[in-house]
């Protein structure tokens, strides 16, 4: 994980938003510092995209404050705005503009002059790989190329803090790593970024510290050891193998840090603290009783059953 | 400032390059004007030919018919003989617009105090010209029944009972007294071209449809997504809203100057004083988008703002007379289009076209339309501000 330092770009305080009588948000309240990414996990409907809505300073809240390097920020504030950069869920992008045109476009909303925002264009569309595509109509391009357009356009005006809010949602598998490789370079690179998913794999791979969030209240935040600490989970581990597994299974259970081994047909699965430091002893006992080892599939714990654990849900409930 | 010149540059330019700005705030309003002013030919002239028929063959009658026929005035109204049983047919191919029966026993009425009836029939569907023909009917009894009041006068006033030969010499006198039976539409200030009426009638039209879908795409816009980007960049919502209706007016404008040009240089279509036309083109945009923005503020789909722009559209254009040649209203009709900017628009681009009038003439009109469009306008981005913001 990389190390973080300096003062928070964001700081949310409190945040609460209600439609009519339903709170959609609650009390919601984190900080990202410089260069780190921060994830919003939760599942559908769970606040996330009204969340950032506030951050942006599209919507306004019922309670709560928000300061983006510094600045509080409000719908009707301007300059704090300025230091985010929003790429929404949707494809925010006029389909009958090219991508050039429609970064030249919001380039242009963000008060950027000529040759800056011609760089920059040239730049970005590199970052995502649209160079050759540039001059194409939006509407001609595929799911993926859409959604990297959608986060050049975010990424147009060089700001502190990304939002990226589910961007991979729709499409392909290579559209999508080539997505999360360009948010990883980014990162990678100082910037700060606040990323909404409903995918664990996602949070887990990309972001510093995470936020889980269901029906409007963030339920736990920290890094994903620190999440993972909260729960009382083991690694498990599945050896299929052949020979006398019931003598096999007991003595796996005489080991370290091993909770339990438990034969089954064609098959041993042992509750482990560590599953990188109990694989060696206990291929030594399978040498040591004669038992013959086809495969170890080792399953550690994830966000997943940490978010199972905190809501009795799945993610995608 | 510089965030609404941004949004409307880009309204324009992508308005203009996906044609519909070309074909419904350009082509149709001077193609449906074209193909309306060349329905009513070269101007707003009226022509009928009326026959005449005589089914009682008496002096009075004769004498009638031929000082009617014989009269090659050059007027609208061109009189031509016809057989009273060929009547009918003569309206049934369209040979005749009208006919004015004189029926048998004419003559002997015009000497007694029976009434004088001249028969009329018409087209059912040229109603302008059966009244025409009884106008002319209504004249010659006029002109017969003010002959025998004279005789009836000379008798009362007479101070000596009148003979025989007096009686009948009066009547003939009488008779013979010349009361000129003339139809005539005046000219004023030349013709006035169908084209220059049509144009900015059929031009108004589309300006509903032209501002209507400039207005709707913030609509669109906020269900694309791109207004939530907007609003996320360091500008105003004000002046996301400037920008949007900023464009819509342009549009609008663009609109109604391109019909003007056109058919004023291509057509030779003559809309009267440009100062006193670019006034009320100014208002009637103004007004139009007033009316637009309001519609959008309400409408809650982009699906509903299409229906409701193209019902309140047609509603305006059938009261306001944008479908009628002019003062062709009825007298209903003439009172509500006063409640509609198409009436007041076209009222005024009629009088300059047609009466010479200047701004100043046409100054109330304007200022109702420049009312019309600060109320419809104030309370549509009332509206649309919410549509913003939530």
């Amino acid at each position: 994980m990389r190390g973080v330092s300096g003062e928070p770009v964001l700081v949310c305080e409190g945040l609460v938003k209600r439609f009519g009588d339903r709170t959609v948000v609650d009390g919601v309240g984190f900080e990202i510092a410089e260069g780190e990414t921060y994830g919003l996990l939760g599942p559908n409907g769970a606040g996330k995209t009204t969340t950032i809505s506030m951050v942006c300073g599209i919507l306004a809240p019922e309670g709560g404050v928000v300061r983006v390097a510094g600045k509080p920020l409000t719908t009707g504030t301007v300059e704090a705005k300025a230091a985010i950069g929003l790429v929404p869920q949707d494809i925010a992008l006029y389909p009958d503009l090219s991508a050039r045109e429609n970064l030249a476009f919001f380039g242009r909303l963000q008060g950027m002059g000529k040759e800056r925002l011609k760089r920059r264009i040239a730049e970005v569309l590199e970052v995502v790989g649209l160079t050759e595509r540039a001059d194409d109509h939006v509407d001609g391009y595929s799911g993926g190329m859409k959604r990297r357009a959608n986060i050049a356009a975010g990424l147009l005006h060089e700001p502190e803090l990304l939002i990226l809010d589910e961007p991979t949602v729709g499409v392909d598998p290579q559209s999508r790593n080539a997505i999360l490789e360009s948010i990883e370079v980014l990162g990678g690179h100082g910037l700060s970024v606040l990323y909404t998913t409903h995918y664990m794999e996602e949070a887990e791979r990309l972001c510093d510290r995470v936020g889980i969030i269901d029906e409007g209240r963030l339920v736990a935040e920290g890094t994903r050891s620190e999440l993972l600490r909260r729960i009382d989970e083991h690694t498990r581990v599945r050896v299929e193998a052949s020979g006398d597994l019931g003598a096999f299974a007991a003595a796996c259970s005489q080991l370290d840090l091993v909770e339990s081994a438990t034969p089954a047909e064609g098959l041993v699965e042992l509750l482990v603290d560590d599953g990188s430091r109990v694989l060696a002893p206990m291929v030594e006992t399978a040498d040591r009783l004669g038992v013959h080892v086809g495969s170890i599939d080792v399953a550690e714990p994830d966000l997943e059953a940490v978010f199972l654990h905190l809501t009795g849900k799945a993610l995608r409930d | 400032m510089h965030g609404a010149l941004v949004i409307a540059r880009n309204d324009l330019r992508r308005r203009v390059r996906d044609r519909s700005f070309v074909i419904q705030g350009l082509l149709a309003p001077i193609l449906f004007a074209a193909i309306i002013g060349l329905a009513f030919g070269g101007g707003f002239d009226f022509k009928a030919t009326i026959g005449v028929a005589d089914a009682d063959g008496s002096e009075a009658s004769r004498g009638v018919v031929d000082a009617l026929v014989n009269d090659a005035g050059g007027g609208p109204l061109t009189f031509v003989r016809v057989e009273p049983t060929a009547v009918d047919s003569k309206l049934g191919d369209g040979a005749i617009d009208a006919a004015i029966v004189f029926p048998a026993g004419f003559g002997q009425a015009v000497s007694t105090t029976q009434p004088v009836d001249l028969e009329v029939l018409f087209d059912a569907n040229k109603r302008v010209t059966a009244d025409v023909a009884r106008a002319v009917a209504d004249g010659i009894s006029a002109r017969f029944n003010a002959g025998r009041l004279a005789v009836a006068t000379a008798l009362f006033t007479g101070d000596q009972p009148p003979d025989e030969a007096a009686v009948q010499r009066l009547v003939q006198e009488a008779r013979s007294v010349e009361l000129p039976i003339t139809v005539t539409l005046g000219e004023v200030q030349g013709r006035y071209s169908p084209v220059a009426y049509f144009a900015p009638s059929m031009a108004m039209l589309f300006l509903f449809f032209t501002l209507g879908a400039g207005a709707r795409s913030l609509i669109t816009e906020r269900s694309d997504g791109t207004l939530s980007r907007m609003r996320a960049a360091p500008i105003s919502d004000s002046s996301i809203l400037l920008g949007k209706t900023g464009g819509v007016l342009v549009l609008g404008l663009a609109s109604l100057l391109v019909v003007w040009a056109v058919t004023t240089f291509v057509f030779r279509a003559s809309w009267g004083d440009p100062i006193a036309v670019m006034a009320v083109i100014l208002a009637t945009v103004f007004a139009t988008a007033g009316i637009s923005v309001l519609i959008t503020g309400v409408a809650r789909t982009d699906a509903q703002a299409d229906g409701l722009v193209s019902m309140v559209a047609f509603a305006l254009a059938l009261l306001g007379g944008n479908f009628l040649s002019p003062g062709s209203l009825p007298p209903l009709f003439e009172k509500l289009s006063l409640f509609t900017p198409n009436g007041w628009a076209l009222r005024s681009f009629t009088r300059i076209g047609s009466a010479n009038a200047g701004v100043v003439d046409v100054l109330p009109a304007i200022g109702v339309l420049v009312g019309i469009g600060l109320i419809t306008g104030t309370l549509g981005l009332a509206g649309l501000r919410k549509k913003v913001v939530s």
